[in-house]
């Protein structure tokens, strides 16, 4: 085997399998640093032994054995028994050894639902459980995850790390809540989980550039299709996964420049992903517990029926958002169900449908932007224009929204 | 695991708060180590005197000073502390949730570091 062959495996189990292997490794004492050493340490022994001995028969097998070894020489070392804060007797490390020693390396358990637990743990800063998920679960650097974020290497690397060490010594449980404290538990979760496709969205919810080399829209689908696969019988869960699964559908059609929803051509939206939305759709659906993230990946799935129908069913849309807005009341909410007024009652309908206080939010002034331009008042519409294009961050949609802040000020 | 709970909260006396309250706090004490003793989770357990009974000493200038009054004169002041010993953060915060300064301020759970047996220092595990 060369050497490319053994890098292409080994990166492929650790695309795979890290969060796995980093889940089951830190389980016991809560050291997802230790953890996440000890796994790169074994991949990095897979690229020097695979290509002369080949990919072993379980390589998440022998990752986790090699990695086990390495965490046990450390805590073995005198190097570890130093970090604790004073001297102790080494005989009272050795037990700790104990609970790995017991895992058969054939019967590789699942404990990431666990750590996605630890992650969104009430006491973890919430501005760093997205960040550990995508760290601790997926493997990113926290160079590539500070990109996303716009925020410095340096500074995100010490959210992370301070994040993990509040695990390790205030001793937070590689635990599943129990079903009383489930339904308190799993919306941080979520959120969480949501908090890394919503890290890609620069625009309302119908207008998701992802066009960014550092989006971590794929990310977040993996992590929302894992979480759905742990915990398959919360609608939720499914809606989530189905709601980032649809989005993503779309994002073909964003590549280049910014392309408004409505004059998207449908044959560039990817059909699995869709098919796999709708599925996710129909099974969150069968438990008949309506919330959130079903309502948005509903609203989604209208989108993307265009593809199939060749139109917008709107009235359907009015009523998912009008049901989002009660149940989420949110400005995005809001502002998306006065579009959607705008269409079918007219723009005057619309802008009174739009929410109070919203002078700072982007999507409220590309609506209204739109419906003043429909209501025939151009000055206005321009003027509103320029506020959203000043709002945004990403270069692409900001062009788009200039170029039409231009067309109402110079018609001809 | 040992966990040290902290409790901060508004110091009130029978004359501001009535005798009646007054009582209604001791027996929620009382109620609290009793749970904690019967879970067997309790290693320690102390409510403080007002910190107008306190005394803190500093070092200023290489010179000990010695003032009446705490060290940080905020309008919570530290109440009381139980130090348990259970599991996990999760465990420890079900506990917490349960104590009474809950309901009047603050009340803050700390995992221990090393604590003191037999005259010689232990990690805390």
């Amino acid at each position: 085997m060369s050497a490319a062959e053994a890098r292409a495996a080994a990166e492929r189990a650790a695309r795979t399998s890290y969060g796995r292997l980093v889940a089951i490794l830190a389980a016991p004492t809560g050291d997802l640093m230790l953890a996440e050493d000890a796994m790169s340490d074994a991949l990095e022994r897979a690229l020097q032994t695979w290509p002369e001995h080949g990919v072993p028969a379980n390589p998440d097998g022998w990752l986790l054995a090699v990695a086990r070894n390495r965490q046990r020489d450390v805590w073995k070392s005198a190097a570890h028994r130093t970090r604790a804060p004073l001297p102790v007797d080494p005989g009272d490390t050795a037990p700790l050894t104990l609970p790995l020693d017991a895992l058969d390396p054939d019967a590789i358990g699942e404990r990431r639902l666990e750590l996605l637990f630890v992650c969104a743990h009430p006491t973890i800063d919430a501005a760093a459980r997205t960040p550990l998920m995508l760290q601790v679960v997926l493997g990113l650097d926290a160079a590539r995850i500070a990109r996303a974020y716009g925020v410095g290497a340096a500074a995100m690397a010490k959210r992370l790390v301070r994040a993990k060490r509040r695990i390790a010594d205030a001793r937070i449980p590689f635990v599943v809540p129990g079903r009383a404290d489930l339904a308190q538990r799993l919306p941080g979760v979520l959120e969480a989980v949501y908090g890394s496709y919503a890290a890609t969205l620069t625009g309302g919810p119908d207008q998701a550039p992802l066009r960014s080399p550092d989006s971590l829209a794929g990310e977040a689908q993996y992590l929302a299709v894992t979480l759905a696969a742990l915990l398959p019988d919360e609608p939720e869960v499914l809606g989530l996964a189905a709601l980032i699964s649809l989005s993503l559908a779309r994002s073909p059609a964003r590549q280049a420049d910014f392309v408004p929803l409505a004059e998207q051509d449908p044959a560039t939206w990817d059909a699995d992903l869709i098919a796999d939305g709708e599925a996710y759709l129909r099974r969150a659906a069968a438990a008949d517990r309506l919330g959130r993230f079903q309502l948005e990946a509903a609203i989604q799935a209208v989108h993307c029926d265009r593809r199939r129908t060749g139109v917008t069913d709107r009235e359907a849309l009015r009523t998912l958002y009008s049901a989002l807005v009660m149940l989420a009341p949110t400005l995005g909410a809001q502002v998306a169900l006065a579009a959607t007024v705008g269409r079918l009652d007219g723009p005057d309908a619309g802008l009174a449908a739009l929410p109070e206080g919203a002078d700072a939010f982007q999507p409220a002034w590309a609506t209204r932007a739109h419906l003043l331009g429909a209501a025939g008042r151009g000055e206005e519409a321009a003027a509103a224009f320029d506020r959203a294009a000043a709002l945004t961050v990403d270069p692409a949609t900001r062009r788009h929204l200039s170029d039409r802040a231009a067309k109402f000020r110079n018609p001809r | 695991m040992r966990y040290t709970i902290l409790m901060h909260y508004t110091e009130e006396t029978d004359e501001t708060l009535g005798e009646e309250v007054m009582a209604e706090g001791r027996r929620a004490f009382s109620a609290y180590a009793q749970a904690l003793h019967q879970a067997g989770v309790l290693l320690s357990g102390e409510v403080l005197q007002p910190s107008t009974s306190t005394t803190t000493l500093t070092t200023v200038d290489g010179e000990l000073r010695i003032q009446d009054g705490p060290y940080a004169d905020t309008k919570d002041q530290l109440g009381g502390t139980f130090v348990i010993d259970v599991p996990d953060l999760d465990a420890a915060l079900e506990w917490a949730r349960q104590a009474p300064g809950v309901a009047w301020g603050a009340v803050e759970v700390r995992p221990g570091a090393t604590y003191v047996r037999d005259g010689g220092w232990e990690p805390n595990a």
